[in-house]
């Protein structure tokens, strides 16, 4: 299956198919998908507080080949681990506003890829892999039951993503996720006077 | 000569935001609630967008109405009889519909007095520039649980808990009456003598101005305070 399609299926339905092959991604799929990404991003950004990040092309495209491969790798267990750690690449470019907003677009589905690796032994490889990818993208991992790995400033610093990142935390009721002052006066900026409404029962810790 | 056209669930009607720029797009809902989408699907960037939709069915269509699932030779349906309007037309969030001038015939004389009591406020009026503003820097908790209807005099009716902190004014709800805070009608049994006379074709609100008169606004006017839908609904209203 091309990239393009399996991003255009996870857009549209939330289903994918992937092949049992791990063959190499042609520049023309590529290209479809990188405006897949760009189209769908211009619908997504309306949904974002302020002015969302610019769309970096190439973390999208980082971030859709990793989730088409990982998807792979759980279904296809036949596979050595070598080839996991050849093709489950981490980001190797600075993770800047651009790349977290874009990277986003598709890591906002780990829950389900999650869910789907959740028949794999905890010790596996390859679930360690994932938890360690999730934990470097705090954005997109809120509610996985995950310690960021990374510091969340570049997050918090951001209006739009600290709103949206903020806005997800509350659905998920994900407290752990405040770990800090910057991300506790987030949070109440967000709930204002209207925490009993909006987080019934919240008890935030005295942060330091 | 053979069209295409696309079958999408309603719940995905707010997907149609992304191409109800395109040109030639029409759109209509079906007896058992589909919505049907036909047009000149082009093959560039537009196409993609078309193509990112999350389509039901995909159909073609021949000159007699017949339709031919994609890539199958052999019809399956004949193409009903539906109402087409152009896909902006279609779209509700694109106009939202003029709720707050509207009005019916008064058969009750409505008084209203000063009251005592200290209500809650269940909903605002306020300018769409005011709510625009606010929508584009409040984060979605606080958004979600808004729902608004907007006028085409740029008002808009505002719903929810808790509501925004913007100027207007505040109206307290009893019995589908919308009164403005710190009013009461004059006798208070009036509210009781209202909901009996005055049933609407539809489930709605009675909007009551200062001096007793009111307007109806339909239940099915108001939208979910998206973010995306507050901006369009202020891009349509210029």
């Amino acid at each position: 299956m091309k990239l393009s399609k399996f991003v255009q299926g996870l857009f549209t339905e939330g289903v994918v198919n992937v092949p049992r092959q791990l063959l190499e991604f042609h520049a023309d799929d590529l290209r479809e998908t990188a405006i897949l990404l760009q189209q769908y991003q211009l619908a997504e950004r309306l949904e974002l507080a302020f002015n969302a990040p610019d769309f970096d092309e190439s973390a999208g495209l980082w971030a859709a080949q990793y989730f088409y491969r990982a998807i792979q790798f759980v279904l296809l267990r036949e596979l050595e681990e070598a080839a996991i750690q050849a093709y489950l690449k981490a980001y190797e470019e600075p993770v800047t506003c651009e790349a977290i907003y874009s990277v986003d677009l598709i890591f906002r589905h780990l829950a389900p890829l999650f869910k789907l690796s959740s028949g794999l032994a905890p010790s596996d490889p390859l679930v360690q892999m994932l938890k360690e990818t999730a934990a470097a993208w705090p954005y997109s991992s809120v509610g996985l039951d995950i310690t960021p790995s990374v510091s969340t400033a570049v997050i918090i610093n951001h209006p739009s993503l600290k709103y949206a990142y903020i806005d997800r935390i509350i659905q998920h009721r994900d407290q752990k996720r405040i770990t800090n002052n910057m991300e506790k006066q987030a949070l109440e900026e967000v709930l204002g006077l209207y925490s009993d409404l909006l987080w019934p029962k919240l008890q935030l810790p005295n942060l330091h | 000569m053979m069209e295409q056209m696309l079958l999408i669930e309603e719940k995905y009607r707010p997907a149609l935001v992304t191409v109800r720029h395109i040109a030639g797009l029409k759109a209509a809902t079906s007896a058992d609630g589909l919505i049907w989408l036909r047009g000149s699907f082009s093959s560039g960037k537009d196409g993609l967008l078309i193509r990112a939709l999350p389509v039901t069915q995909n159909y073609w269509v021949d000159a007699d109405g017949r339709l031919f699932p994609e890539g199958k030779p052999t019809p399956v349906a004949v193409l009903p009889t539906l109402d087409w309007q152009p896909l902006k037309t279609f779209l509700p969030v694109t106009l939202p519909t003029a709720a707050l001038p509207g009005g019916l015939t008064e058969t009750i004389r409505i008084e209203m007095a000063p009251s005592g009591l200290v209500r809650e406020a269940f909903a605002l009026i306020t300018e769409l520039s005011h709510w625009k503003t606010y929508a584009e820097t409040a984060p979605q908790t606080r958004l979600a649980p808004l729902r608004f209807a907007a006028s085409d005099s740029g008002k808009v009716l505002i719903i929810g808990q808790p509501l925004p902190p913007l100027p207007g004014q505040h109206l307290w709800e009893q019995q589908n009456n919308l009164l403005p805070l710190g009013l009461d009608f004059d006798p208070p049994v009036l509210a009781e003598l209202l909901t009996q006379q005055t049933e609407a074709a539809a489930p709605s609100y009675r909007l009551f101005n200062r001096d007793g008169r009111w307007e109806q606004v339909n239940f099915s006017d108001f939208r979910p305070a998206r973010r995306s839908a507050v901006r369009l609904t202020v891009n349509d209203h210029g």
